[in-house]
């Protein structure tokens, strides 16, 4: 248990170092995986969708 | 297609025209500058309005500011290149101090003012702001190597908020 601890901590140390940018990709990436989910429970808002943005 | 810089860039323009005093990304995605990336759908960012003569805070100023730019306003946000952003005004002494104290870190040759984790923290935490998601934030965010712990606790006593 403590050993999956650790890891977990290693894990979101390891995202935090990420660099700015690479972070706000990660950011959009989430929000293409996520916001499908969130329509099922849902309507989406107007303003909820993936940012058509290059990081 | 935009670009998040260009985003952040209309920003610094927002406060270099005069049309906001200053400003600070605040929420979740000000948190992402601090630590992990977390899922967020938009860009929140706490704002000093220029002095107004009516009682009510108007956002008159930033909604022209936008229509100018040709950037459409969706609900209670302006789509600024091509990300959803949602200007809020300070809204008491916290937030006041949340902005005078951001940091203007460096994104991709842009500069940013970005709220301080212990501010971010103060906020998630106020009570009128205060949700199960705020406070595992705020909880997440007070293990991050960037907060301050002494300046967190100084700041939660001075402002009365429990953590």
């Amino acid at each position: 248990m403590e050993r999956l601890h650790r890891s977990k901590m290693a894990l979101h140390a390891s995202r935090a170092r990420m660099p700015l940018r690479q972070k706000v990709a990660a950011v959009i990436e989430l929000q293409r995986v996520y916001l499908p989910l969130l329509e099922r429970h849902r309507p989406l808002l107007p303003w909820e969708h993936p940012w058509s943005v290059e990081p | 297609m935009n670009s998040f810089i260009d985003a952040l860039r209309a920003l610094g323009e927002l406060k270099g025209t005069g049309v906001v005093e200053d400003y600070a990304v605040a929420g979740a995605m000000a948190l992402v500058f601090w630590t992990e990336p977390i899922p967020t759908y938009d860009l929140d960012v706490l704002v000093f309005l220029p002095e107004q003569e009516r009682p009510i805070t108007s956002l008159e100023g930033i909604y022209s500011w936008a229509a100018a730019h040709g950037y459409p306003v969706e609900s209670e946000h302006v789509l600024v290149e091509g990300v959803p952003v949602q200007f809020l005004p300070s809204h008491n002494e916290l937030a006041d101090e949340a902005i005078e104290t951001a940091q203007t870190l460096d994104y991709e040759g842009v500069p940013v003012r970005v709220v301080r984790p212990e501010y971010l923290i103060a906020l998630y935490l106020e009570p009128a702001a205060r949700t199960m998601k705020r406070r595992e934030r705020a909880a997440a965010l007070a293990e991050a190597p960037a907060t301050n712990q002494q300046a967190l606790r100084a700041l939660l006593e001075r402002f009365k908020v429990s953590s």
